[in-house]
C-alpha cells in the first residue's frame, strides 16, 4: 500500500528521533528535537518509568 | 475471497520502525497489525504514528492484536473492564478490520506482568472464554479472533487445542489466527508434522496467519532434547516458510499474513536487513500461493444473530485460586524440581489441570517462561 510522502517523511523523522519516545511523554505532539529534554529522550524505547515501548506481540514464550 | 495481504506487526518501537521504513517507502506493506494494549501508561502517541495507523485504517487494512486481556482469568479484573473501555474508544477512532487476542491466562499479579499459559479445556473455561469474547466483540463491533498458543504441557493438549478454539469462537462467529511458528513449536516439542496439526484445526476459520522466529532452549530434564520457544527474537526459520507455502492454499478465508519480530532483536543493520528479507520471502509466498486458495465469497466473521451477554461477567473463584497458586509456584520456585514438588502438593493435584500428566520438560519450560516474564517488560533475563 502506498503511503503519502509527508507521512513517510514524518515517519522517517520520528524514527530518527528515537521512535517517538520523546513525543510520547508530551501532550502536544511536535516532532522537534529541541522540544525534548535530555531526560526525556531515552534510548532503546525505555521511558522514565523504565517501561519498554517495544511491544512483545506474542513473543512471550 | 478478495485478497490476502502481506502485513507487518508494527508497534511504536524505534528499531522495528527503522527496519520497516524501507518497506513502507516501497509501498510493500499491504496491512498493519497493531498491539493496541502494549502502550500502557502512555496517554498520547506521536501524531505521525497515529497518522500511520489511520492511513491503514482508512483502507480497512488495520487489525488490532491484544496481548494482556487474559481471556481465562478466573476472576474478572478491573483491568479487563478498563481494557474493554480502551478497546471501544480505539475502535471508534481506528475502525479496525478485526480484533484478536491470545489463548490462555496471564501469570503474574500485575496486569502487564507475567506470560500467557494454558488452562484446562473444560466447561468452566469454555464458558468464561466465550463470555469474554462476547464482551470483546461488543466493545469493538467488528470480527473477533483468537490465536493458537505455542506452549502446551502435553501432546493431548496439542490435539485438543484446535477443537477448543473452535468452540470458544462459535458464539461470536469468530475466526482464528493460525500462528505457524506456534505450530512449529508444537511440532518440534511433540514430534508432529504439519498435516498432523492442521487436521486438528478448523482451517476454514483461519483469517490470519502469523510467522516469526524463535529460539531453542536446553532441557535439564531431557538432556538430548531442545525445546522450541516462541520468543520472536530471531529471523523466521526456513521450515516455517515451507509451512506457510503449504498452509495458504488450505485457508479459503485467509485475509492477512503477518510477520512478527521484536524490536529488541532488530538493533543492527544486519538484523534489520534480515527482517526485510523475511518480509520479502513471505510476500513472495503470499503472491505465489494466493491464487491456489479456494475461490469463496468473502466471509465477514461477524455474529449472525444477537447473543446474550450476562450483566455480570462470568467468574470461577476456584479457577482463579488455582491460577494464582500455579503462578506463584512457577514464579517463586528456585528450580524445576522444586516447582514439580510444590505442584504435587498443591490444590491443582488430581484436578482437570492434569498436572500428573504434564511432560517434565514442558513443566520445566513453563517454569522458565514464568521466571522470564515475572517482572514484566522492565526486566527479564534476555534484556
Amino acid at each position: 500500500m502506498k503511503l503519502s510522502k509527508p507521512l513517510l517523511q514524518a515517519l522517517a523523522l520520528g524514527v530518527a528521533l528515537g521512535g517517538g519516545a520523546c513525543s510520547l511523554l508530551q501532550d502536544e505532539i511536535e516532532i522537534q528535537s529541541d522540544t525534548c529534554t535530555e531526560q526525556e529522550i531515552v534510548p532503546n524505547g525505555v521511558d522514565k518509568t523504565g517501561h519498554l515501548y517495544n511491544c512483545p506481540a506474542c513473543g512471550m514464550g | 475471497m478478495s485478497k490476502t495481504c502481506s502485513a507487518l506487526a508494527c508497534n511504536l518501537d524505534a528499531d522495528l520502525l527503522s527496519a520497516a521504513l524501507p518497506l513502507f517507502e516501497a509501498g510493500q506493506v499491504e496491512a498493519l497489525e497493531w498491539s493496541f494494549d502494549a502502550l500502557f501508561q502512555i496517554q498520547t502517541m506521536p501524531s505521525w504514528f497515529t497518522d500511520l495507523l489511520e492511513a491503514y485504517a482508512s483502507e480497512k487494512r488495520l487489525v488490532g492484536h491484544g496481548i494482556f486481556f487474559s481471556l481465562f482469568s478466573g476472576k474478572w479484573l478491573k483491568e479487563q473492564q478498563d481494557w474493554l473501555f480502551q478497546l471501544h474508544k480505539l475502535s471508534r477512532q481506528f475502525h479496525f478490520d478485526h480484533i484478536t487476542e491470545h489463548f490462555g491466562f496471564m501469570t503474574g499479579e500485575n496486569f502487564h506482568q507475567g506470560a500467557p499459559l494454558s488452562v484446562p479445556f473444560n466447561a468452566t473455561t469454555l464458558a468464561i472464554g466465550q463470555d469474554r469474547l462476547k464482551r470483546i466483540q461488543q466493545a469493538c463491533e467488528c470480527p473477533v479472533g483468537l490465536e493458537n498458543l505455542a506452549f502446551a504441557y502435553t501432546l493431548d493438549e496439542v490435539k485438543k487445542h484446535g477443537e477448543f478454539l473452535h468452540a470458544l469462537i462459535e458464539p461470536v462467529n469468530g475466526f482464528l489466527i493460525l500462528d505457524l511458528h506456534n505450530v512449529y513449536c508444537q511440532m518440534s516439542n511433540f514430534e508432529l508434522n504439519l498435516n498432523d496439526v492442521l487436521l486438528l484445526y478448523p482451517i476454514h476459520r483461519v483469517r490470519e496467519i502469523h510467522i516469526s522466529g524463535g529460539s531453542w532452549a536446553d532441557s535439564t530434564v531431557l538432556a538430548d532434547k531442545k525445546i522450541r520457544r516462541d520468543t520472536h527474537d530471531d529471523p523466521v526459520p526456513s521450515p516455517v516458510f515451507d509451512m506457510l507455502e503449504q498452509a495458504i492454499p488450505l485457508c479459503p478465508n485467509l485475509k492477512y499474513v503477518v510477520l512478527e519480530q521484536l524490536g529488541t532483536s532488530l538493533k543492527t543493520s544486519a538484523s534489520q536487513a534480515a527482517f526485510r528479507s523475511d518480509f520479502h520471502a513471505m510476500d513472495r509466498i503470499v503472491q505465489k500461493t494466493k491464487s491456489l486458495q479456494p475461490k469463496t465469497p468473502d466471509y465477514l466473521f461477524l455474529p449472525q444473530s444477537s447473543y446474550p451477554v450476562a450483566e455480570i461477567p462470568l467468574e470461577s473463584p476456584l479457577l482463579y485460586q488455582q491460577q494464582k497458586e500455579l503462578s506463584a509456584i512457577l514464579e517463586t520456585a528456585t528450580s524445576y524440581e522444586q516447582a514439580a514438588a510444590l505442584l504435587r502438593q498443591s490444590n491443582l493435584a488430581q484436578t482437570d489441570w492434569g498436572i500428573e500428566r504434564w511432560q517434565p520438560e514442558m513443566l520445566e519450560t513453563a517454569w522458565q517462561i514464568a521466571q522470564k516474564w515475572k517482572l514484566g517488560f522492565d526486566v527479564h533475563p534476555d534484556k
